[in-house]
């Protein structure tokens, strides 16, 4: 049936329209964050089978072959001595920047950003976290970017769609940054999210190393996990959204999109586990 | 509740279920109700166990369909019933589903298991597939929802199962309906996950006598389980 309320949710489930997604997620050891690199120790929570950071990533279980699938239950535990913030959601690629030389070393994904999907009755661009995630660690020099060209011209379209030029510059915390780190990059002041990101300009190079960029659209929000805690966030109505959780639909191409948890945290080495319930409107 | 570890999937991209599940040994059997009362409404459902950082849940399971690996010989289960929920009668579909091994097999090197089934729309003669992993042990749960055809999100019954290798052992099939679920932090206790299931966008389900509410754990299993239930009796 279509789901009109509370009470379809649990019908649609009871008759197997839904799909229950339980996670046990990798964890790697990663450099800190410092106030330069964005402030928050982040970590891309993926599946624990079949997942190597940084170099093979498999995405949470997801049947993205479905007709459709809202999320209505989030739930997470991790064990760690500190708090943690940690979204539910979807990672786009956007591209990979190497950071051995200077200049504009960022290759965008073969896919044509925005990527847009049906929110609340219209098609809408999604505005995206943007995460880098170190593929390879660097050596040499904490390398330094901004969001832009090295002539200073636009390196980003923020959450008004306009093409904007970073004037934020971000400096990895470490010269030797681990591999499978991941940051939030500061944007300029005023801008929430991205839609897409155009350039990258190295301005200060490390002898190796090299990043992704990812865009992430957040499902649900668990603030909470603090010490050693678990979180649930159960109730379908008053999640960040209600929407179809099947991958968005790029510009032209296929994004390269899984599914997955941000975790912010200052320690980003715990492992942590979950449950996800998605329900289908027939 | 305490079991041995059971047996690790193979994950998704080697044809497995995705993820290692563990079926708690000892699952509690709705006892039998005198008129005017017809069933009972688990209301709260505490799940606490020693793994660190893993799932648990809790629900009504039911059998659809069991294989004996010697002879591929399939008996069918009774399926999923006829229940009301939230005041409509429906034909429950499976939440989850998992092929369990009821007992140990034997001569079975990664060995495909397919089975024949009604999906959640009653569409008959759904066929699906899941390698698993060597002779897997008892109680080891190999996730079925990822199996499944393409479109398909749940399971109305099983038709038949089949193996391509084994020379003994026992494998079941459940439904699985989702009551109580939570995350597990640490071992070192404090932190199970407690869930009113009434607060919850789960289906509320009428369980009735010889219902099985039975305990999935991830990971390789639970060296310990523990469970408080609260259940109101309906008439």
């Amino acid at each position: 049936m279509t789901i009109s309320n509370y009470i379809s949710i649990q019908q649609n489930l009871a008759q197997g329209y839904g799909i229950v997604m339980p996670q046990l997620m990798s964890a790697a050891s990663t450099t800190a964050a410092a106030a330069g690199s964005g402030y928050f120790t982040s970590a891309l929570r993926i599946n624990a089978l079949g997942t190597t950071q940084p170099t093979t990533i498999v995405g949470l279980l997801s049947k993205d072959n479905a007709t459709n699938q809202m999320l209505s239950v989030f739930n997470s535990a991790a064990n760690t001595s500190v708090g943690r913030i940690t979204y539910m959601g979807r990672y786009y690629r956007i591209g990979g920047v190497t950071l051995g030389s200077t200049g504009n070393n960022f290759t965008h994904d073969s896919a044509t950003f925005p990527v847009s999907r049906n929110v609340m009755g219209q098609t809408s661009a999604l505005n995206l976290i943007p995460v880098i995630y170190v593929t390879t660690a660097l050596t040499g020099t904490a390398a330094v970017f901004t969001l832009s060209t090295s002539g200073s011209s636009s390196g980003y379209v923020n959450q008004s769609g306009s093409s904007v030029t970073g004037n934020v510059s971000f400096t990895f915390p470490s010269a030797t940054t681990l591999a499978a780190s991941a940051y939030i990059p500061m944007l300029n002041y005023g801008d929430s999210g991205v839609q897409d990101i155009t350039s990258v300009n190295v301005s200060m190079a490390a002898t190796t190393g090299a990043f992704d960029i990812y865009g992430f659209e957040p499902y649900m929000l668990g603030s909470g996990l603090v010490g050693i805690s678990s979180l649930s966030v159960h109730n379908a109505a008053l999640g960040m959204t209600f929407t179809d959780t099947k991958p968005a639909s790029a510009a032209s191409g296929t994004a390269t999109t899984f599914e997955g948890y941000l975790s912010l945290a200052l320690d980003s080495t715990a492992a942590q586990a979950g449950i996800d319930i998605k329900v289908s409107n027939q | 509740m305490g079991d041995a570890s059971s047996t690790a999937d193979l994950g998704l991209a080697s044809g497995g279920g995705g993820i290692t599940m563990h079926r708690m040994s000892n699952p509690w059997t709705v006892p039998s109700v005198s008129s005017p009362v017809i069933g009972y409404c688990v209301t709260k459902m505490d799940l606490l166990t020693y793994n660190n950082n893993t799932g648990i849940m809790g629900g009504l399971e039911f059998l659809l369909g069991t294989l004996t690996v010697s002879g591929n010989s399939f008996s069918a289960g009774p399926g999923m019933p006829i229940r009301t929920v939230r005041g409509t009668s429906l034909q429950l579909g499976s939440m989850m589903a998992f092929a369990v091994v009821k007992t140990s097999l034997g001569g079975a090197t990664t060995p495909t298991l397919t089975f024949t089934y009604t999906n959640q729309s009653g569409t008959t003669g759904q066929t699906g597939t899941i390698v698993l992993p060597t002779n897997p042990t008892v109680n080891s749960a190999f996730l079925l929802n990822y199996r499944l055809a393409s479109g398909d999100t749940g399971i109305q019954a099983v038709t038949n199962m089949s193996i391509s290798a084994g020379t003994s052992g026992v494998i079941n099939i459940y439904g699985f309906m989702v009551m109580s679920m939570g995350g597990q932090s640490t071992a070192s206790g404090g932190s199970g996950q407690v869930l009113e299931t009434q607060s919850t966008p789960l289906p509320k389900i009428l369980c009735v006598p010889n219902d099985t509410i039975a305990f999935y754990v991830m990971g390789n299993g639970g060296s310990q389980f523990m469970c408080h239930l609260t259940a109101t009796p309906e008439t």
